[in-house]
């Protein structure tokens, strides 16, 4: 579904990727693991289009290109739960959804769109009219959730989507996620917590420096000395 | 002092506050999109006011046609300088671009001004359509005074709801509180940038049509009014259409009362001279009003 070929974004005079490539493939929950300043958050904006490709060029359901706007991502299906959730704060939480179904071919289906997430996650429903900025921080992450896939996407980005939400909810919007992935949504998973990442995703790729250093299924990499000694602190 | 004539300038400060409010409208959703501090702004509805004076003289249009005529001549003229000279700017770095702006914006100004001076004159307009007026004990009160504060109602209720209910609306308000947000919606963030322009260019069109029926404009008034649009949006926040109306109306009463109880001279000045007050007062800053 999507491939990125040793991608390269610089921001400012400063390169942030050096050489991504990863393969995601239809219907997979992959995970993308690395350190603070790894270049996580830069590769998930580089799918979406919110940086240029400096270098390399990625394929998206059998197209390849070197980089396309955003709003033309969108429509073609890829959506993100961005880090740091960006909501409307001042906007109410049914406004910021709908937000979501901005592009053309999702504003048809608004109203069915938005059954389905209050389905998903009901206490919005209740919430709808207050404002975004009001709710708690897994509210928040459930309309920014929410709000990703009112535009009906086939590729779903989750960046960092438990930050600074309490532990009751995390559980709730991994039953949430694992429901979306049922529902046929291909999703690409980045999170700091490794054994909460490697449980729910099916495969991932570490990256290091801007450079994606290994790959695998989720048992083989937790069975990988180096692996292991990066990210668990283990010898 | 009569209590008539207070109630009079009470009136005229209304009118006038209100139309200050419409200026601020469009350029704090300008702002709020483009994050460009427009100081051409009040200088569009000084050139709108001479030159739907001049229509004025020439074809004795009415006031609603004037308003239709001389909003597309606005939507284009914003579209085209946000896409001709600011855009261009948006690929230097963030030093460049901000004060490039500021040129580009004050330049526009200055040439507006000018260019407006030298084709119809340094000397003040107006539309000079006499209205009929009535009398409430010793009140008068002209019916174009009426219109125009209907005028103002209407739009502001119009801009309410536009804000609230259309795809375009809603896409401004969020470009305003997160422009990353928005674009990962699907909302194409420049051609965003020239509409809302376009649409608050389009604004000052109404505005400059309105001023002008009652107070007369001249070719250099504008940067005047930009000052006080600045002022407006400071005290009622950015992208709050109430706040700014009710910011608009205190500035408006405010001058008039200036004029009143002490010179004349000194009403334009009082709007500077209230918001050092509320700054010093109010550092942290109050709301009016509900935030959008």
């Amino acid at each position: 579904m999507l491939s990125l070929n040793q991608i390269a974004v610089d921001h400012g005079a400063l390169r942030a990727l050096w050489e991504v490539s990863l393969e995601v493939r239809t219907g997979e929950c992959v995970g993308l693991l690395g350190a603070n300043g790894a270049g996580k958050s830069t590769t998930m904006g580089a799918i979406i289009g919110l940086y240029p490709l400096a270098a390399g060029n990625m394929t998206y359901a059998g197209i390849t290109h070197t980089g396309r706007s955003t709003s033309e991502n969108v429509a073609a299906g890829i959506a993100l739960v961005p880090e740091g959730r960006r909501l409307f704060t001042q906007m109410s939480v049914r406004d910021n959804l709908v937000m979501g179904a901005y592009t053309p071919s999702a504003r048809q289906a608004v109203e069915q769109s938005l059954e389905k997430i209050y389905a998903l996650f009901p206490i919005l429903k209740d919430k709808q009219q207050q404002f975004a900025g009001e709710l708690s921080g897994g509210q928040q992450q459930m309309v920014a959730i929410g709000r990703a896939l009112m535009s009906q996407p086939k590729l779903l980005l989750l960046d960092e989507p438990f930050i600074g939400v309490a532990p009751l909810l995390v559980d709730e919007i991994i039953v949430a996620l694992r429901t979306i992935g049922q529902q046929g949504v291909t999703m690409l998973l980045v999170e700091q917590n490794i054994h909460r990442a490697l449980s729910f995703v099916q495969r991932a790729y570490v990256i290091e420096n801007g450079r994606t250093v290994l790959d695998g299924e989720a048992a083989q990499l937790l069975a990988h000395p180096e692996f292991s000694k990066k990210f668990l602190g283990l010898e | 002092m009569p209590i008539e004539v207070l109630i009079q300038v009470l009136i005229g400060g209304v009118l006038l506050g209100g139309l200050y409010a419409l200026v601020a409208f469009g350029l704090s959703l300008i702002y709020g999109v483009v994050r460009i501090l427009n100081f051409a702004h009040g200088t569009l509805l000084a050139v709108g006011g001479v030159a739907a004076s001049l229509a004025y003289a020439a074809w004795q249009w009415h006031p609603v046609w004037l308003i239709l005529a001389l909003i597309p001549i606005f939507v284009v003229f914003g579209w085209l300088f946000y896409r001709g000279l600011l855009q261009p700017l948006e690929k230097r770095n963030h030093f460049e671009s901000t004060v490039g702006t500021v040129l580009v914006t004050v330049g526009a100004l200055l040439m507006l001004s000018d260019l407006t001076a030298k084709l119809a004159g340094p000397t003040q307009k107006n539309i000079p359509l006499r209205f009929e007026s009535f009398e409430i004990g010793e009140i008068i009160i002209s019916m174009s005074q009426v219109w125009i504060l209907a005028g103002i109602a209407l739009l502001t209720i119009a801009m309410h709801f536009f804000l609230r209910r259309t795809w375009f609306g809603n896409a401004i308000r969020a470009v305003t509180q997160d422009s990353v947000g928005a674009q990962i919606c699907g909302v194409h963030s420049s051609r965003m940038k020239a509409a809302t322009f376009a649409f608050g260019s389009a604004i000052v069109a109404v505005a400059a049509v309105l001023y002008t029926l009652s107070f007369p404009v001249d070719p250099y008034m504008g940067f005047g009014l930009t000052v006080k649009a600045f002022t407006i949006i400071i005290l009622g926040g950015i992208g709050n259409l109430l706040g700014a109306l009710l910011a608009g109306l205190f500035l408006g009463v405010a001058e008039g009362m200036t004029g009143l109880f002490w010179k004349p001279e000194w009403a334009p000045a009082i709007s500077v001279i209230l918001l050092l007050l509320i700054l010093v007062a109010f550092p942290n800053g109050f709301r009016i009003g509900k935030r959008q």
